[in-house]
């Protein structure tokens, strides 16, 4: 009892006296490194890269009416290319994927962030605004809550928008047998941003359903909360390459 | 005894109580002294906050080559080593493109002399049709004695402009004093190596660009 009484003052002098600026320095250093560690090892958030902007572009949709690329900002757009006579054996990218794909973002839609699908035509010649619009009606079953719009323009604007700009390789043949031909091209889906960015490439012809709601959810995720103080998360995130693995 | 060695030690810490006290208080100013010393300190090295959204980049913004206001022919690679402002506009431009040239400006004379002359601005004009070399070299007058404006043939400016995400189209007789040109009305930074690094959407104060390019200078 006597010892108790003794040392009760004991400790408060020697916390006292062992408290220096050099132990605060490295306490708070310490601190601010774990945190960073931390983050890194955990990644609380996962973001998609902003690899690069998409190029601005007008065309045409399937009505005739024009469609540039600042109409799709404020959603999410997934971008696809093909053409309507794409059918059989040589078709790069069936019109039943497309169609698929379309039904997958209809089922599963992101929460409050708009979601479009936008296919590209890569035969301009053929595509008419007829033939796109009746393409569309054959493939999107519903009219729905996510638009699928079918872009045709004129050659020399589509080979700046789709091959320049989104990096796709297609071609037509020069010699064509009338209204026989098979255009090639590289099967590509490409997921844009609200902000036009591109956040994601699938060079495939048929995109893993999981992969893409994996994305799109990402992608909306950070469109819907990366605010205020959670930004500043969000470009940690972006920073320490939080992607998905 | 026992109980007047107990009231003793209760006067003894009442006592002391008080310097206790201003020590704690001392301490914790202390700790929070410390740790803003530490953020101040840090914060110059560490990862910039930046105002616009971010890029990460995996190869440099694609070339082009346009006719500066000076007749001179000028690639975008040529301003490798400085830190790019690209912007797409037009002379006619009623309100958007002045207000933004404006804070562009604004951002380069809140530089240091030293700065300024590692920051390059450029507008491409997205009507060649009237912004000729007279009139570019004005509207560029106006704003900063440094700004480039930049024209070529529709080809070269649609090469140039539609990889970087911009679009424009010419909107016929809305007003009397003749056509407007939509566009994309984003300001793009380039970093010394030519990478895209941050774009940032229409109204970006020109206070918050020279924080960043003040970052993007010093790298």
């Amino acid at each position: 009892m006597s010892h108790s009484s003794s040392t009760l003052p004991q400790p408060a002098t020697s916390w006292s006296s062992h408290i220096s600026w050099y132990t605060v320095l490295n306490v708070t250093l310490g601190l601010l490194v774990t945190a960073v560690i931390l983050f890194n090892i955990f990644q609380p958030i996962t973001v998609l890269p902003r690899h690069n902007l998409a190029p601005g572009f007008a065309l045409f949709d399937e009505t005739g009416q024009p469609l540039t690329s600042e109409d799709n900002r404020g959603q999410i757009t997934l971008y696809s290319f093909t053409y309507s006579h794409c059918t059989g054996e040589g078709c790069p990218q069936s019109a039943e994927h497309l169609a698929a794909v379309h039904r997958l973002l209809v089922e599963n839609p992101p929460e409050e962030i708009p979601v479009a699908l936008v296919t590209i035509t890569v035969d301009p010649e053929r595509d008419t605004a007829v033939v796109r619009q009746a393409f569309l009606e054959q493939y999107a079953s519903q009219l729905t809550a996510v638009p699928w719009h079918f872009l045709g323009g004129t050659e020399e604007r589509l080979r700046q928008i789709v091959g320049g700009g989104f990096g796709v390789y297609y071609r037509v043949p020069s010699e064509s047998d009338q209204d026989k031909y098979a255009v090639y091209f590289e099967p590509r889906f490409i997921l844009v941003d609200g902000l036009g960015i591109i956040r994601a490439e699938y060079r495939t012809p048929e995109i893993d359903p999981t992969i893409l709601l994996r994305d799109v959810h990402f992608v909306a995720e950070e469109a819907r909360r990366s605010t205020g103080a959670a930004k500043l998360a969000y470009e940690a995130a972006h920073l320490f390459m939080c992607y998905p693995r | 005894m026992r109980r007047s060695r107990l009231t003793h030690h209760v006067s003894k810490t009442m006592k002391e109580s008080n310097p206790r006290l201003w020590l704690l208080a001392g301490g914790g100013l202390l700790v929070g002294l410390v740790l803003m010393a530490v953020i101040l300190i840090v914060r110059p090295f560490g990862p910039p906050n930046f105002h616009g959204t971010v890029f990460q980049s995996s190869q440099p913004a694609q070339n082009f080559s346009l006719t500066a206001h000076t007749g001179d022919r000028v690639n975008l690679h040529d301003f490798q080593g400085k830190v790019v402002l690209l912007y797409f506009g037009y002379a006619y431009c009623p309100d958007v493109c002045p207000a933004t040239m404006g804070e562009l400006a604004r951002a380069v004379r809140a530089l240091r002399p030293s700065q300024q002359e590692q920051v390059q601005v450029i507008m491409v004009t997205v009507d060649p049709e009237r912004d000729t070399l007279e009139l570019l070299t004005d509207y560029m007058g106006y704003f900063h004695p440094t700004f480039l404006g930049l024209t070529g043939s529709e080809e070269e400016i649609a090469a140039a402009a539609m990889p970087l995400g911009i679009y424009y189209e010419k909107e016929e007789g809305t007003v009397v004093s003749g056509y407007l040109v939509n566009h994309t009305a984003s300001v793009l930074v380039l970093d010394k190596r030519g990478y895209l690094r941050i774009v940032y959407p229409f109204d970006t104060n020109g206070e918050d660009i020279a924080s960043d390019l003040r970052y993007l200078i010093r790298e």
